[in-house]
Protein backbone atom coordinates (compact mmCIF):
# COMPACT_ATOMS: atom_id res chain seq x y z
CA UNK A 1 0.00 0.00 0.00
CA UNK A 2 1.25 3.49 -0.91
CA UNK A 3 0.54 6.70 0.53
CA UNK A 4 0.41 9.86 -2.13
CA UNK A 5 2.14 12.75 -0.82
CA UNK A 6 1.42 16.54 -2.11
CA UNK A 7 4.68 18.02 -1.96
CA UNK A 8 3.33 21.36 -4.00
CA UNK A 9 2.73 24.61 -1.63
CA UNK A 10 -1.26 24.52 -0.94
CA UNK A 11 -0.98 28.41 -3.00
CA UNK A 12 -0.01 26.52 -6.22
CA UNK A 13 -2.78 24.27 -5.83
CA UNK A 14 -5.25 26.85 -5.10
CA UNK A 15 -4.25 28.87 -8.37
CA UNK A 16 -4.33 25.76 -10.19
CA UNK A 17 -7.97 25.48 -9.42
CA UNK A 18 -9.07 28.92 -9.71
CA UNK A 19 -7.41 29.02 -13.36
CA UNK A 20 -9.55 26.01 -14.33
CA UNK A 21 -12.69 27.97 -12.53
CA UNK A 22 -11.93 31.36 -14.86
CA UNK A 23 -11.27 29.27 -17.83
CA UNK A 24 -14.79 27.21 -16.96
CA UNK A 25 -16.15 30.48 -16.54
CA UNK A 26 -14.87 32.24 -19.78
CA UNK A 27 -16.04 28.70 -21.28
CA UNK A 28 -19.14 29.31 -20.11
CA UNK A 29 -19.68 33.03 -21.40
CA UNK A 30 -18.29 31.98 -24.66
CA UNK A 31 -21.03 29.43 -25.11
CA UNK A 32 -23.85 31.74 -23.94
CA UNK A 33 -22.81 34.46 -26.53
CA UNK A 34 -22.51 31.94 -29.36
CA UNK A 35 -26.20 30.52 -28.04
CA UNK A 36 -27.98 33.64 -27.92
CA UNK A 37 -25.76 34.57 -31.27
CA UNK A 38 -27.35 31.13 -33.28
CA UNK A 39 -31.18 32.21 -31.56
CA UNK A 40 -30.48 35.95 -32.74
CA UNK A 41 -29.45 34.67 -36.31
CA UNK A 42 -32.80 32.04 -36.60
CA UNK A 43 -34.20 35.05 -35.70
CA UNK A 44 -33.30 37.26 -38.53
CA UNK A 45 -34.08 34.54 -40.59
CA UNK A 46 -37.87 34.24 -39.29
CA UNK A 47 -37.93 37.94 -39.80
CA UNK A 48 -36.44 37.37 -43.00
CA UNK A 49 -38.90 34.52 -44.29
CA UNK A 50 -41.82 36.63 -42.97
CA UNK A 51 -40.69 40.15 -45.14
CA UNK A 52 -40.44 37.59 -48.19
CA UNK A 53 -44.03 36.44 -47.49
CA UNK A 54 -45.12 40.01 -47.33
CA UNK A 55 -43.62 40.63 -50.62
CA UNK A 56 -45.02 38.12 -52.28
CA UNK A 57 -48.30 38.78 -50.86
CA UNK A 58 -48.27 42.35 -51.58
CA UNK A 59 -46.68 41.41 -55.14
CA UNK A 60 -49.83 39.13 -56.01
CA UNK A 61 -52.10 42.15 -54.27
CA UNK A 62 -50.45 44.08 -57.08
CA UNK A 63 -51.66 42.28 -59.63
CA UNK A 64 -54.73 41.81 -58.56
CA UNK A 65 -55.66 45.23 -58.46
CA UNK A 66 -53.84 45.75 -61.37
CA UNK A 67 -56.72 43.09 -62.59
CA UNK A 68 -59.67 45.72 -60.33
CA UNK A 69 -58.22 48.42 -62.43
CA UNK A 70 -58.36 46.69 -66.29
CA UNK A 71 -62.64 46.89 -65.01
CA UNK A 72 -61.70 49.93 -64.56
CA UNK A 73 -64.96 51.14 -67.25
CA UNK A 74 -67.04 48.04 -65.76
CA UNK A 75 -67.01 49.87 -62.02
CA UNK A 76 -67.96 53.01 -63.56
CA UNK A 77 -70.69 51.53 -65.77
CA UNK A 78 -71.77 50.12 -62.44
CA UNK A 79 -71.91 53.20 -60.21
CA UNK A 80 -73.95 55.13 -63.24
CA UNK A 81 -76.48 52.51 -63.33
CA UNK A 82 -76.39 52.26 -59.27
CA UNK A 83 -76.65 56.16 -59.50
CA UNK A 84 -79.58 56.30 -61.82
CA UNK A 85 -81.64 53.61 -59.61
CA UNK A 86 -81.14 55.90 -56.79
CA UNK A 87 -82.12 58.93 -58.74
CA UNK A 88 -85.74 57.35 -59.87
CA UNK A 89 -86.21 55.72 -56.25
CA UNK A 90 -85.50 59.23 -54.24
CA UNK A 91 -87.18 61.40 -56.73
CA UNK A 92 -90.67 59.10 -57.61
CA UNK A 93 -90.71 57.83 -54.63
CA UNK A 94 -94.29 59.63 -53.80
CA UNK A 95 -95.27 58.66 -57.26
CA UNK A 96 -99.09 58.97 -57.24
CA UNK A 97 -101.36 57.46 -59.66
CA UNK A 98 -104.45 60.16 -60.00
CA UNK A 99 -105.59 57.38 -62.89
CA UNK A 100 -105.99 54.78 -60.14
CA UNK A 101 -107.58 57.28 -57.55
CA UNK A 102 -110.14 58.14 -60.40
CA UNK A 103 -111.05 54.71 -61.29
CA UNK A 104 -111.43 54.14 -57.63
CA UNK A 105 -114.02 56.67 -57.18
CA UNK A 106 -116.08 55.78 -60.54
CA UNK A 107 -115.34 52.13 -59.17
CA UNK A 108 -117.61 53.14 -55.96
CA UNK A 109 -119.91 56.06 -56.70
CA UNK A 110 -123.58 55.10 -56.31
CA UNK A 111 -125.84 55.77 -59.55
CA UNK A 112 -127.78 58.03 -57.65
CA UNK A 113 -125.03 60.73 -57.15
CA UNK A 114 -123.30 63.03 -59.66
CA UNK A 115 -120.25 65.03 -58.78
CA UNK A 116 -119.49 68.48 -59.97
CA UNK A 117 -115.98 68.90 -58.86
CA UNK A 118 -113.38 66.30 -57.63
CA UNK A 119 -110.09 67.64 -56.04
CA UNK A 120 -107.06 65.92 -54.94
CA UNK A 121 -104.42 67.21 -52.72
CA UNK A 122 -101.27 65.58 -51.57
CA UNK A 123 -99.02 67.11 -49.04
CA UNK A 124 -96.00 65.90 -45.99
CA UNK A 125 -97.33 63.18 -43.77
CA UNK A 126 -99.92 64.66 -41.77
CA UNK A 127 -101.35 62.65 -38.36
CA UNK A 128 -105.04 62.79 -38.29
CA UNK A 129 -106.53 62.81 -34.80
CA UNK A 130 -108.03 59.97 -33.76
CA UNK A 131 -106.29 58.12 -36.59
CA UNK A 132 -103.45 55.83 -36.14
CA UNK A 133 -102.48 56.18 -39.84
CA UNK A 134 -101.13 58.89 -41.15
CA UNK A 135 -102.81 61.30 -43.98
CA UNK A 136 -100.76 62.28 -47.01
CA UNK A 137 -103.23 64.43 -49.04
CA UNK A 138 -107.05 64.72 -49.20
CA UNK A 139 -109.82 64.01 -51.68
CA UNK A 140 -112.71 66.61 -51.92
CA UNK A 141 -115.71 65.46 -53.84
CA UNK A 142 -118.85 67.67 -54.24
CA UNK A 143 -121.74 67.19 -55.94
CA UNK A 144 -125.51 65.97 -55.62
CA UNK A 145 -127.40 63.02 -54.32
CA UNK A 146 -131.22 62.35 -54.59
CA UNK A 147 -131.18 62.15 -50.73
CA UNK A 148 -129.37 62.02 -47.45
CA UNK A 149 -130.10 58.27 -47.16
CA UNK A 150 -129.74 56.25 -48.80
CA UNK A 151 -127.95 58.86 -51.26
CA UNK A 152 -125.35 60.48 -49.33
CA UNK A 153 -125.01 57.50 -46.52
CA UNK A 154 -124.10 54.82 -49.32
CA UNK A 155 -121.59 57.09 -51.43
CA UNK A 156 -119.97 57.34 -47.90
CA UNK A 157 -120.19 53.41 -47.32
CA UNK A 158 -119.11 52.96 -50.99
CA UNK A 159 -115.69 55.66 -50.41
CA UNK A 160 -114.61 53.69 -46.85
CA UNK A 161 -114.31 50.17 -48.74
CA UNK A 162 -111.32 51.81 -50.71
CA UNK A 163 -108.21 51.00 -48.77
CA UNK A 164 -106.36 54.18 -50.04
CA UNK A 165 -109.59 56.69 -48.67
CA UNK A 166 -109.64 57.17 -44.79
CA UNK A 167 -110.93 59.49 -42.13
CA UNK A 168 -114.75 60.19 -44.21
CA UNK A 169 -116.24 63.37 -43.48
CA UNK A 170 -119.59 65.18 -45.25
CA UNK A 171 -121.37 68.56 -44.79
CA UNK A 172 -124.25 68.47 -46.88
CA UNK A 173 -127.25 71.48 -48.01
CA UNK A 174 -130.39 71.04 -49.16
CA UNK A 175 -130.77 72.56 -52.66
CA UNK A 176 -133.85 74.36 -53.68
CA UNK A 177 -133.89 74.76 -57.19
CA UNK A 178 -133.93 71.50 -58.35
CA UNK A 179 -134.51 69.63 -54.36
CA UNK A 180 -131.97 67.68 -54.78
CA UNK A 181 -129.09 67.00 -51.68
CA UNK A 182 -125.71 69.03 -52.31
CA UNK A 183 -122.81 67.25 -49.94
CA UNK A 184 -119.19 67.78 -49.67
CA UNK A 185 -117.45 65.21 -49.14
CA UNK A 186 -113.57 65.02 -47.92
CA UNK A 187 -111.58 61.52 -47.35
CA UNK A 188 -108.18 61.78 -45.93
CA UNK A 189 -105.64 60.02 -48.65
CA UNK A 190 -103.38 56.99 -47.02
CA UNK A 191 -99.64 55.25 -47.47
CA UNK A 192 -101.97 53.20 -50.28
CA UNK A 193 -102.07 55.88 -52.60
CA UNK A 194 -98.44 55.66 -53.29
CA UNK A 195 -97.21 53.12 -56.57
CA UNK A 196 -94.16 52.54 -55.09
CA UNK A 197 -93.34 51.52 -58.61
CA UNK A 198 -89.78 53.01 -58.47
CA UNK A 199 -88.65 51.82 -55.41
CA UNK A 200 -86.48 49.49 -56.44
CA UNK A 201 -84.98 51.97 -59.38
CA UNK A 202 -86.25 51.06 -62.69
CA UNK A 203 -89.89 49.71 -62.99
CA UNK A 204 -89.69 46.35 -64.29
CA UNK A 205 -91.50 47.77 -67.27
CA UNK A 206 -88.73 49.70 -68.20
CA UNK A 207 -85.96 46.97 -67.72
CA UNK B 1 -11.72 32.81 -7.75
CA UNK B 2 -13.39 33.10 -5.03
CA UNK B 3 -17.17 32.86 -4.68
CA UNK B 4 -17.93 36.75 -5.01
CA UNK B 5 -16.27 36.67 -8.13
CA UNK B 6 -18.69 33.55 -9.14
CA UNK B 7 -21.79 35.01 -8.10
CA UNK B 8 -21.17 38.31 -10.49
CA UNK B 9 -20.41 36.17 -13.15
CA UNK B 10 -23.49 34.63 -12.77
CA UNK B 11 -25.33 38.27 -12.70
CA UNK B 12 -23.28 39.07 -15.48
CA UNK B 13 -24.93 36.53 -17.78
CA UNK B 14 -28.38 37.29 -16.28
CA UNK B 15 -27.58 40.80 -17.42
CA UNK B 16 -26.20 39.90 -20.52
CA UNK B 17 -29.38 37.63 -20.81
CA UNK B 18 -31.70 40.20 -20.36
CA UNK B 19 -30.51 42.52 -22.51
CA UNK B 20 -30.16 40.33 -25.37
CA UNK B 21 -33.91 39.37 -24.88
CA UNK B 22 -34.65 43.46 -24.16
CA UNK B 23 -32.56 44.70 -27.16
CA UNK B 24 -32.40 42.01 -29.73
CA UNK B 25 -35.04 39.24 -29.21
CA UNK B 26 -38.24 41.60 -28.57
CA UNK B 27 -37.50 43.60 -31.55
CA UNK B 28 -37.18 41.02 -33.76
CA UNK B 29 -40.30 39.59 -32.10
CA UNK B 30 -42.08 42.80 -32.36
CA UNK B 31 -41.37 43.41 -36.37
CA UNK B 32 -42.37 39.72 -36.90
CA UNK B 33 -45.71 40.22 -35.47
CA UNK B 34 -45.56 43.90 -37.13
CA UNK B 35 -45.07 42.09 -40.46
CA UNK B 36 -47.68 38.86 -39.83
CA UNK B 37 -50.12 41.47 -39.21
CA UNK B 38 -49.25 43.70 -42.81
CA UNK B 39 -49.38 40.10 -44.40
CA UNK B 40 -52.97 39.55 -42.57
CA UNK B 41 -54.14 42.87 -44.56
CA UNK B 42 -52.88 42.48 -47.25
CA UNK B 43 -54.32 38.83 -47.55
CA UNK B 44 -57.62 40.63 -46.62
CA UNK B 45 -56.96 42.90 -49.24
CA UNK B 46 -56.24 40.19 -51.69
CA UNK B 47 -59.91 39.02 -50.95
CA UNK B 48 -61.65 41.96 -51.15
CA UNK B 49 -59.67 42.54 -54.52
CA UNK B 50 -60.85 39.20 -55.48
CA UNK B 51 -64.19 39.68 -54.76
CA UNK B 52 -64.40 43.44 -56.37
CA UNK B 53 -62.79 41.24 -59.57
CA UNK B 54 -65.68 38.72 -59.37
CA UNK B 55 -68.54 41.11 -59.07
CA UNK B 56 -67.01 43.37 -62.04
CA UNK B 57 -66.84 40.07 -64.55
CA UNK B 58 -70.77 39.91 -63.29
CA UNK B 59 -71.16 43.68 -64.08
CA UNK B 60 -69.57 42.61 -67.36
CA UNK B 61 -71.57 40.18 -68.28
CA UNK B 62 -74.23 42.42 -67.65
CA UNK B 63 -73.13 45.70 -69.25
CA UNK B 64 -75.65 45.89 -72.70
CA UNK B 65 -78.46 45.10 -70.08
CA UNK B 66 -77.19 47.91 -67.71
CA UNK B 67 -76.11 50.36 -70.48
CA UNK B 68 -79.86 49.98 -71.28
CA UNK B 69 -81.24 50.22 -68.24
CA UNK B 70 -79.15 53.52 -67.53
CA UNK B 71 -80.57 54.83 -70.85
CA UNK B 72 -84.09 53.67 -69.68
CA UNK B 73 -83.49 55.56 -66.24
CA UNK B 74 -82.38 58.49 -68.20
CA UNK B 75 -85.79 58.78 -70.05
CA UNK B 76 -87.58 59.44 -66.94
CA UNK B 77 -85.38 61.05 -65.08
CA UNK B 78 -83.29 62.91 -68.26
CA UNK B 79 -80.34 64.77 -67.99
CA UNK B 80 -81.65 67.71 -69.52
CA UNK B 81 -84.90 69.54 -69.19
CA UNK B 82 -86.57 67.43 -72.15
CA UNK B 83 -89.54 69.60 -72.82
CA UNK B 84 -89.89 68.90 -75.96
CA UNK B 85 -89.77 64.62 -75.60
CA UNK B 86 -92.20 65.85 -72.43
CA UNK B 87 -94.81 68.06 -74.44
CA UNK B 88 -94.67 65.35 -77.11
CA UNK B 89 -95.79 62.57 -74.73
CA UNK B 90 -98.56 64.46 -73.23
CA UNK B 91 -99.95 65.63 -76.76
CA UNK B 92 -99.61 61.63 -77.56
CA UNK B 93 -101.24 60.86 -74.29
CA UNK B 94 -103.91 63.28 -75.07
CA UNK B 95 -104.41 62.49 -78.48
CA UNK B 96 -104.77 58.54 -78.00
CA UNK B 97 -107.14 58.96 -74.81
CA UNK B 98 -109.22 61.63 -77.00
CA UNK B 99 -108.78 64.32 -74.19
CA UNK B 100 -108.17 68.14 -75.66
CA UNK B 101 -104.76 69.41 -73.90
CA UNK B 102 -105.85 72.62 -73.12
CA UNK B 103 -102.18 73.73 -71.17
CA UNK B 104 -98.85 72.66 -69.96
CA UNK B 105 -96.93 75.13 -68.04
CA UNK B 106 -93.39 73.49 -66.79
CA UNK B 107 -91.70 75.56 -64.53
CA UNK B 108 -88.08 76.53 -64.26
CA UNK B 109 -85.84 73.59 -62.85
CA UNK B 110 -85.15 74.02 -58.99
CA UNK B 111 -82.22 71.54 -57.30
CA UNK B 112 -83.83 69.50 -54.68
CA UNK B 113 -82.95 70.47 -51.31
CA UNK B 114 -81.40 67.15 -49.85
CA UNK B 115 -80.64 65.14 -53.42
CA UNK B 116 -78.22 62.48 -52.68
CA UNK B 117 -77.72 63.17 -55.85
CA UNK B 118 -75.73 65.90 -57.45
CA UNK B 119 -77.26 68.41 -59.62
CA UNK B 120 -81.10 66.81 -59.02
CA UNK B 121 -83.75 69.48 -60.17
CA UNK B 122 -87.45 69.23 -59.45
CA UNK B 123 -89.62 71.42 -62.68
CA UNK B 124 -92.92 71.87 -61.85
CA UNK B 125 -95.46 71.09 -64.22
CA UNK B 126 -99.05 72.35 -64.27
CA UNK B 127 -101.25 70.48 -67.36
CA UNK B 128 -105.09 71.65 -68.30
CA UNK B 129 -106.94 69.40 -70.16
CA UNK B 130 -110.50 68.60 -71.41
CA UNK B 131 -112.67 65.86 -72.04
CA UNK B 132 -115.46 62.80 -70.32
CA UNK B 133 -114.43 61.23 -67.12
CA UNK B 134 -112.94 58.13 -68.38
CA UNK B 135 -111.08 59.67 -71.17
CA UNK B 136 -109.42 61.89 -68.27
CA UNK B 137 -108.55 58.51 -66.82
CA UNK B 138 -107.38 57.18 -69.67
CA UNK B 139 -105.17 60.34 -70.10
CA UNK B 140 -103.60 60.02 -66.29
CA UNK B 141 -103.22 56.42 -66.89
CA UNK B 142 -101.00 56.90 -70.34
CA UNK B 143 -98.78 59.76 -68.51
CA UNK B 144 -98.19 57.61 -65.53
CA UNK B 145 -97.26 54.18 -66.86
CA UNK B 146 -93.80 54.31 -67.49
CA UNK B 147 -93.55 51.95 -70.43
CA UNK B 148 -95.95 54.22 -72.31
CA UNK B 149 -94.93 58.05 -70.81
CA UNK B 150 -91.34 57.12 -69.78
CA UNK B 151 -90.49 60.92 -68.49
CA UNK B 152 -91.41 60.56 -64.36
CA UNK B 153 -94.41 62.65 -63.30
CA UNK B 154 -95.46 63.18 -59.69
CA UNK B 155 -98.50 64.48 -59.28
CA UNK B 156 -99.34 66.42 -56.12
CA UNK B 157 -102.59 68.45 -57.23
CA UNK B 158 -105.51 67.62 -59.57
CA UNK B 159 -109.14 69.21 -59.75
CA UNK B 160 -112.05 67.85 -62.56
CA UNK B 161 -115.11 70.45 -62.30
CA UNK B 162 -118.01 70.01 -64.61
CA UNK B 163 -117.56 72.29 -67.92
CA UNK B 164 -120.87 74.15 -67.61
CA UNK B 165 -121.15 75.21 -71.31
CA UNK B 166 -120.19 71.59 -72.44
CA UNK B 167 -121.32 68.72 -69.92
CA UNK B 168 -120.98 65.92 -69.78
CA UNK B 169 -117.37 67.36 -71.23
CA UNK B 170 -115.18 68.08 -67.86
CA UNK B 171 -112.20 70.49 -67.11
CA UNK B 172 -109.12 68.70 -65.59
CA UNK B 173 -106.05 70.42 -64.28
CA UNK B 174 -103.02 68.63 -62.83
CA UNK B 175 -100.29 69.72 -61.16
CA UNK B 176 -97.01 68.09 -59.89
CA UNK B 177 -93.14 67.89 -60.36
CA UNK B 178 -91.22 66.01 -63.34
CA UNK B 179 -87.04 66.16 -62.63
CA UNK B 180 -83.97 65.91 -64.79
CA UNK B 181 -80.13 65.42 -63.50
CA UNK B 182 -78.83 68.55 -64.36
CA UNK B 183 -74.64 69.02 -64.42
CA UNK B 184 -75.77 73.60 -64.21
CA UNK B 185 -78.94 75.18 -63.22
CA UNK B 186 -79.58 77.81 -66.14
CA UNK B 187 -79.18 81.22 -64.37
CA UNK B 188 -82.72 82.27 -63.58
CA UNK B 189 -81.99 85.11 -61.71
CA UNK B 190 -83.46 87.77 -64.64
CA UNK B 191 -85.74 85.24 -65.70
CA UNK B 192 -89.53 85.40 -65.30
CA UNK B 193 -90.30 83.09 -62.66
CA UNK B 194 -93.90 82.45 -63.78
CA UNK B 195 -93.91 80.84 -67.66
CA UNK B 196 -97.08 81.66 -69.23
CA UNK B 197 -99.30 78.22 -70.42
CA UNK B 198 -98.61 77.01 -73.45
CA UNK B 199 -101.70 76.14 -75.56
CA UNK B 200 -101.58 72.21 -75.54
CA UNK B 201 -103.47 72.08 -79.03
CA UNK B 202 -100.97 74.41 -80.97
CA UNK B 203 -98.12 71.80 -80.45
CA UNK B 204 -98.45 70.37 -83.94
CA UNK B 205 -96.88 66.37 -84.49
CA UNK B 206 -94.73 67.67 -86.83
CA UNK B 207 -93.23 70.47 -84.63
CA UNK B 208 -89.45 70.18 -85.42
CA UNK B 209 -87.86 70.23 -81.98
CA UNK B 210 -90.24 67.45 -80.50
CA UNK B 211 -90.03 65.75 -83.70
CA UNK B 212 -86.01 65.79 -82.53
CA UNK B 213 -86.72 64.81 -79.31
CA UNK B 214 -88.63 61.96 -80.53
CA UNK B 215 -86.75 60.59 -83.09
Amino acid sequence: MSVRVNLLPAEVDARARASRMRAGAGLAGVGLLAALGVVFVWENGRVNDVKAELAAEEQELAALQAEVQEFADYAELDRRAGDSGEILASALASDVSFAGLLQDVAAVTPEDVEYTSMTISLTEPIASLGDVRPAFGELTLVGYALDHAPGVERLLIELDKVAAFGDLFFATGFDDEFGDITFTVTADLGPEVFTNRYVDGLPEALR
Amino acid sequence: MNRQTLLLSVLGAVLVLVAFYIFLFQPKQDEIATVRDEIDTTVTLQAAARNEIQRLQTVRANAPRLESQITSAQAVVPTSNALPGTLRALQMAADDSGVILTSVAPGRPELVEGATVDGLSRLALSVGFRGSYFQMVDFLRRIEDPAITARGIVWDTGSLTKDEADYPQLVGTVGGSMFAVLEELPNVADADPTPAPTDGETPADGESEAAEEAS
